[in-house]
């Protein structure tokens, strides 16, 4: 019951981009681990606003 | 960067072949058979009510067959994927747009990038031919050519490091091509807003509940829009449920509406709906994304996908008769009165999206490609979900054909045939050959609390009142019907409504990317009068196309959904024509019929509608002859029903010229890209040396992930083994 809701919730975060920055702080400390890392709300920020101009299509 | 580099790509591994165990056998002979029985029994059955549950049946086990034989036979043989390569996810990882995403999100993602309201609405007008050969095309189309079309693209787009199709058409076919393909996605794009938006007014006209609720989404965005971006950044999913309960509130609450004194404020005509889409339509799209589009588009993915599986989960509990011929009168009379046209070739254009939907290889082609991490992984996210929405078609059918036929026309003919009262519209269903009494259509709109259900076109409140149907029938009773209505109608509103946002966006990049060659400035997209003007100018091209819609006496979806419907063909005709140009000059020549059988067809259905559109001498079907009868008539001053003055008369004819002159350009697009592609093609095959190929060059792998939904034994231990000597995976 309980994996079964960790994985509910993961799938959920994942999907929803909730856990890009999770993903953001990983990759950084991996790649530059000497240069400083964004804030969350920097993060989402850049996230939403690379939205602005590159829009992506829905379909019918 | 792509290379250039002669075709000699190391061969991959010859996959093992695995011998079937008894086990297997025994299950796939079980589907199998569970299929025939299925199919059996709709196809046979006359004259008797056929239950809901076999359509599913039917669905299920072809796509269950089709997904693990004809699809790995592609996979296998045709694409020859190769695990050892490295996808461009791998190679350009650059945790922006290139990223390596695990398969059971990506076909999430993807599911939810191609299905949308289009798979909902061309069902329920087809439910016009009866429910047998919408049931087909859905099934066979999309196991044929829709989820062949979207893999293929796919695979190909991942192999040249994720490149749209407009470049692959150009790279592949030549600029001629791939012009054509840019004026086709524009001019789909365009005629795709404008009936979405259609589908909106029709289902908001005269109905206060409907229109409050879908008025209240505004608001909602706007509030969750602020709360992700000041109080809590990147909390999507607490934002979400807050964001679900309100959506959920505005919808009661609309109920209040309409029963308050408000209610003559929130009842809009379809004119005033159309001038508020307009204007809303302007604003969001020139507006921050992360103000309206953000939050909307997480509301309407939770919504799309929570009702999708409701109403799956429903029609199985309740399991319900079909009350639709099998084929009706009007498959073989092509005097239907939802859409002209007899089945061949009309229900292949009216149901476009869940069968074949040439959008779908803009989605294919632009950011799912550069995200899989596999290649082998094409099966289960571009046949995958291209299924998954498939499914979705087939509920819609179910939704519109466990309707009284009496009141499904009574929704859908154009009011110029129906009139505005209960009493006409019984009378007019009557003289197609149906029943409905005056009391009974005004018992089923009191039903849903709705002020009429006469002429409700466009497909969202025929579904809605199916599913309110369905839904209550398993929770709440009767009791519930009107908020199962209006919660239809919103799950279906909200997600249009996004989609126009997000194309008005898609078109208006496509017109600054295209005037930023002529003028510079107007292709920045951070300079905002060159963002307002091309805003503009997008709303207003599918702002046209909405309002002669709503004004046209003859039902704007009547003309306007064959249109839409030609135009997204003609896509899928560019993406097959490129796919089978690549298969052949890669010298895949012997399996170039896996997308040259299904261009054959798309491009004869499409070919013949267009036809008929221009040529034909029938005003029901023909543009030009329906121009010709109204001008005539026009100029001896006579006014024809259901028009009901000479400016009424003015406006078919000009709508007859426009879209009779949009069907022959579509045609004449379909026949240069595939002429082009067959010379192409030709000189391909005469060639002595294999022609270069546009793939990026092969790079090894590193990462270590199964191909499908579920890991097999095999790729349990590679993925143990690849965790333990610390590789990625």
């Amino acid at each position: 019951m309980r994996r079964a809701l960790a994985a509910v919730r993961w799938y959920l975060r994942e999907l929803t981009g909730e856990a890009e920055y999770d993903h953001y702080v990983e990759r950084h400390r991996r790649l530059h681990p000497d240069q400083p890392l964004m804030t969350r709300r920097e993060f989402e920020h850049c996230r939403t606003d690379r939205r602005d101009e590159n829009p992506t299509a829905s379909c019918c | 960067m792509t290379t250039t580099t002669p075709a000699s790509p190391p061969s991959p591994p010859a996959p093992a072949r695995r011998q079937l165990n008894p086990r297997s056998i025994a299950i796939w002979s079980a589907v199998a058979v569970a299929g025939a029985i299925a199919w059996g029994v709709l196809a046979l059955s006359r004259g008797e009510e056929i239950n809901a549950i076999w359509l599913v049946v039917a669905a299920i086990a072809s796509y269950a067959i089709a997904y693990r034989f004809y699809a790995r036979f592609i996979v296998r043989k045709v694409l020859k994927v190769d695990d050892t390569r490295a996808t461009p996810a791998e190679r350009l990882d650059n945790g922006i747009d290139y990223q390596p995403t695990d398969r059971r999100i990506l076909v999430g993602h993807h599911f939810a990038a191609i299905a949308g309201a289009g798979p909902l609405v061309g069902p329920v007008l087809a439910a016009q031919m009866g429910y047998l050969p919408g049931t087909m095309w859905i099934i066979f189309g999309v196991i044929f050519a829709g989820a062949v079309q979207d893999m293929v693209i796919l695979f190909f787009s991942m192999r040249r490091n994720g490149k749209s199709l407009g470049q692959m058409a150009r790279d592949e076919i030549g600029t001629v091509g791939g012009i054509a393909a840019l004026i086709a996605v524009f001019s789909i794009m365009i005629i795709l807003l404008a009936v979405l938006a259609l589908v909106v007014v029709n289902a908001l006209a005269k109905s206060p509940w409907g229109t409050f609720s879908i008025a209240m989404t505004i608001p909602i965005a706007l509030f969750m829009g602020f709360y992700l971006r000041t109080l809590r950044p990147g909390r999507v999913l607490e934002t979400t449920a807050i964001g679900v309960g309100l959506l959920l509130l505005a919808i009661v609450a609309g109920g209040w509406v309409q029963e308050s004194s408000l209610a003559d404020t929130f009842t809009l005509s379809p004119k005033a709906l159309t001038i508020g889409l307009i204007i809303y339509g302007f604003f969001a799209s020139v507006l921050p994304v992360w103000m309206l589009l953000a939050p909307r588009d997480y509301l309407s993915t939770f919504m799309k996908v929570g009702t999708i599986a409701l109403l799956a989960v429903g029609v199985i509990i309740a399991a319900p008769s079909l009350q639709t011929e099998a084929v009706t009168d009007f498959a073989s009379t092509g005097t239907g009165p939802v859409f002209s046209g007899q089945l061949f070739p009309f229900v292949f254009i009216i149901i476009a999206c869940g069968a074949l939907s040439g959008f779908h290889s803009l989605i294919s082609s632009g950011t799912t490609p550069k995200m899989i991490q596999k290649e082998s992984q094409v099966r289960l996210v571009g046949y995958g979900a291209m299924l998954m929405e498939s499914f979705v078609a087939v509920m819609a059918l179910i939704a519109a054909c466990i309707l009284e036929p009496g009141l499904y026309y009574a929704m859908n003919a154009p009011a110029g045939l129906l009139g505005s009262t209960v009493e006409s519209a019984s009378s007019a269903v009557a003289n197609l050959g149906f029943t409905i009494s005056p009391q009974d259509l005004s018992a089923a709109a009191a039903e849903v609390e709705e002020q009429t259900l006469v002429a409700r076109t466009g497909g969202a409140p025929t579904l809605a009142v199916g599913m309110s149907e369905i839904f209550s029938s398993v929770l709440g009773g009767s009791g519930l019907k009107a908020f199962w209505y209006h919660f239809a109608i919103m799950f279906e509103a909200l997600f249009i409504l996004t989609t126009v946002d997000a194309g008005t966006r898609v078109g208006r990049f496509m017109l600054q990317d295209t005037l930023g060659n002529i003028w510079k400035p107007i292709g920045r997209v951070s300079w905002k009068p060159g963002l307002w003007a091309t805003s503009a100018v997008v709303v207003l091209a599918w702002g046209y196309f909405l309002y002669t819609g709503v004004t046209n006496p003859l039902g704007g979806i009547n003309q306007l959904f064959p249109l839409f419907g030609i135009a997204n063909q003609l896509l899928a005709a560019v993406a097959l024509a490129v796919a089978t140009t690549i298969l052949v000059k890669s010298g895949r020549l012997k399996w170039a019929w896996v997308t040259a059988v299904p261009l054959a067809w798309d491009a004869t259905v499409t070919l013949t509608a267009s036809w008929q559109k221009v040529f034909s001498d029938k005003p029901a079907i023909g543009f030009f002859a329906q121009r010709d009868r109204y001008a005539d008539a026009l100029d001896r001053g006579e006014v024809l029903a259901p028009a009901k003055n000479l400016d009424d008369m003015r406006a078919v004819v000009t709508n007859s010229t426009v879209d009779g002159v949009l069907s022959a350009l579509f045609a004449i697009l379909v026949v240069i890209v595939i002429a082009n592609a067959a010379w192409v093609c030709y000189k391909a095959i005469r060639a002595r040396e294999p022609l270069p190929t546009t793939e990026a060059p092969y790079v090894k792998s590193n990462i270590v992930a199964p191909a499908g939904l579920f890991p097999t034994a095999e790729e349990k231990r590679e993925l143990a083994a690849a965790s333990s000597s610390g590789e990625r995976t």
